[in-house]
């Protein structure tokens, strides 16, 4: 059965391209809306896999699309939730990560028109993972500090800290890096030790501790 | 001997009493037993003039052929801030008012304009000098020193004016014409990134989608690797748009805030920053753009000029005002002088009743202080 899809953004240009190129690749598109209360509407009457959100939305232009998402999240806990923005923001990430648990992602809108790229987000989505743009990982990473914890990690445990805060699983960090999944697993206990940040196996949970240690390290 | 009606109460500008020839002698100012300071007369026909002068002359003073103070008005008391004419009479002037320069440095007697009426006969106006006053503050000044013949010898009376506010306005419109240039540069900028950036880009890839649209029948893996590049080229333009948004003003400073858009500079910095801030809340936009840009510059002047290794942001807030400070490890040796960002920054903090202070003395360390005054709680946006 195919994905079905409602998507929230107020430039219709946007909407339209976006929902041509997900149909392309077999993605049903069950609704579009252009604000906030149309597509909890929207929602409503179509309970879709996964809602697609622009952050900016009418009317003032800013956080319409993390609050429209929470109100989706608290009424309608099993619709997925792909947040989109125009430009990289660590805190919309955090805050959307903090106040739902897992079926949840970020990416930025450059990134989706890599229908590749899309279509895994919302596939990782619809199955109880959560989704973090490469970019802000890579932003967050390369952040300097002058005594970085980082510099205790080994280039391989670096790569590691990457997947795991995009929120891919040991699974897919094994196959990505060719290394086996004990591998992955002794690497990702020698991270959390080293960085001294809480254990815990539930990707989603991983992923808000990684961006937070990354972001006050 | 008859005298002018003295100016307007206050003035107490003791001049002899007494008339005719007798007031050649010397007089000692009254409870000074060893004559420190001593006092000459003035000749009856000059006392007369300048009390006429002193009744509408914003303020004024007479010299002696020695350059001693023999007369003042209490307007001239009040710009110098003296509350006894006592304290002034007798003295020599250049000594007293005139011995310090706005740089802290002295000022030799030698070079005062104001002493040459005197000494050649000339008249002097000059649109800006700097008395001190008594409390050795400096005031800003205009005045006219013309000569006149006292009993002495050849004496100057200067008549001067507190230009203090006409200064305060014209830095003010200096500044005002200060950031609209520097608006007019910002928009010139923007206009040339465009245009050199973003627009080539997508020029280009609009010649790419066309050469492919004529591939498509005849040569459709070409077409397809022509697509492909425009599209990577696509996404390069929309990122050089993003970054052009980003430096003409930050998304994240009105959604989330001043210390949101700090710690994303700070991300962002090729020399590791240190954001430390209590929560200041939301402000006026006015003042968190400010804050901002102030910030962004000190940041990027301490990387690019000073070659700091460490930077620290902090942020602190007081009902009345913010004061933020920027702190780098770096050479030290920086100006707010016409011309840089810094000047800039300076108009625009002064432009919302603030001001930056910068300590950055060779070898370093820099730290630039701005303290904002924030208008009150900003909710609604």
């Amino acid at each position: 059965m195919p994905l079905r899809l409602v998507l929230a953004d107020d430039a219709a240009l946007i909407r339209q391209a976006l929902a041509e190129l997900l149909q392309r690749a077999g993605v049903e598109v069950v609704a579009q809306a252009g604000n906030a209360p149309s597509l909890v509407r929207a929602v409503e009457d179509n309970h879709p896999d996964v809602a697609i959100i622009d952050i900016r939305m009418p009317p003032t232009q800013t956080r319409e699309g993390i609050h429209a998402a929470l109100e989706i999240r608290e009424s309608f806990p099993a619709v997925g939730i792909l947040l989109l923005s125009t430009h990289t923001q660590i805190d919309d990430a955090v805050e959307l990560f903090s106040a739902t648990a897992s079926r949840v992602g970020y990416l930025l809108k450059d990134s989706v028109s890599d229908l590749d790229e899309l279509i895994d987000a919302l596939t990782r989505i619809n199955e109880g993972g959560t989704v973090l743009d490469p970019k802000l990982v890579v932003e967050l990473l390369t952040a300097r500090r002058r005594t970085d914890p980082l510099h205790a990690l080994t280039p391989r445990e670096h790569e590691v800290l990457a997947l795991m805060a995009q929120g891919q699983s040991n699974a897919w960090i094994a196959k990505t890096l060719w290394i086996t999944h004990g591998a992955v697993e002794k690497h990702i206990k020698h991270i959390f030790a080293k960085l001294k940040i809480p254990t815990t196996t539930d990707i989603h949970r991983r992923v808000l501790a990684v961006i937070t240690f990354l972001e006050t390290r | 001997m008859s005298h002018v009606a003295r100016p307007g109460g206050p003035c107490r500008c003791r001049l002899h009493p007494s008339g005719g020839g007798a007031s050649r002698s010397v007089r000692r100012p009254p409870g000074d037993n060893e004559g420190v300071i001593a006092r000459p007369e003035l000749p009856e026909n000059a006392e007369t003039l300048f009390r006429a002068v002193a009744a509408v002359a914003d303020a004024l003073y007479v010299v002696d052929a020695a350059g001693r103070t023999t007369f003042l008005n209490p307007a001239a008391l009040k710009i110098l801030g003296y509350a006894d004419e006592d304290e002034l009479l007798g003295r020599v002037s250049h000594e007293t008012i005139h011995y310090r320069r706005p740089d802290g440095s002295p000022f030799p007697a030698a070079e005062c304009p104001l002493l040459r009426p005197r000494l050649t006969g000339e008249t002097v106006h000059l649109d800006l000098d700097w008395f001190v006053r008594k409390d050795t503050t400096q005031v800003a000044v205009s005045y006219s020193s013309a000569p006149v013949d006292l009993a002495d010898g050849r004496g100057a009376v200067v008549a001067f004016r507190d230009i203090s506010d006409r200064l305060r306005v014209r830095e003010l419109e200096a500044s005002r014409a200060r950031i609209a240039q520097a608006a007019d540069d910002a928009r010139r900028r923007i206009e040339r990134d465009l245009h050199d950036g973003a627009q080539q880009q997508f020029v280009a890839v609009a010649m790419r989608l066309e050469n492919a649209r004529r591939l498509l029948a005849a040569a459709p893996d070409e077409a397809a690797r022509l697509l492909q590049a425009a599209h990577a080229d696509l996404r390069e333009a929309i990122a050089e748009l993003q970054r052009l948004a980003h430096g003409i003003h930050p998304a994240e400073l009105s959604e989330r805030g001043l210390i949101s858009a700090l710690r994303t500079l700070a991300r962002r910095a090729a020399t590791p920053v240190d954001v430390t801030a209590t929560d200041v809340g939301r402000l006026h936009p006015a003042v968190e753009t400010t804050a901002y840009y102030i910030a962004a510059e000190a940041t990027a002047n301490a990387v690019k000029h000073a070659h700091a290794h460490q930077i620290e942001i902090t942020l602190a807030r007081t009902p009345q005002a913010l004061q933020l400070t920027i702190t780098d490890d770096g050479t030290g040796g920086a100006a707010v002088s016409a011309g840089t960002g810094l000047q800039g920054l300076h108009d625009r903090a002064d432009a919302l009743g603030g001001h930056i202070t910068l300590l950055s003395p060779a070898g370093g360390p820099t730290v630039l202080t701005a303290d904002l005054p924030v208008p009150g709680p900003h909710t609604e946006r």
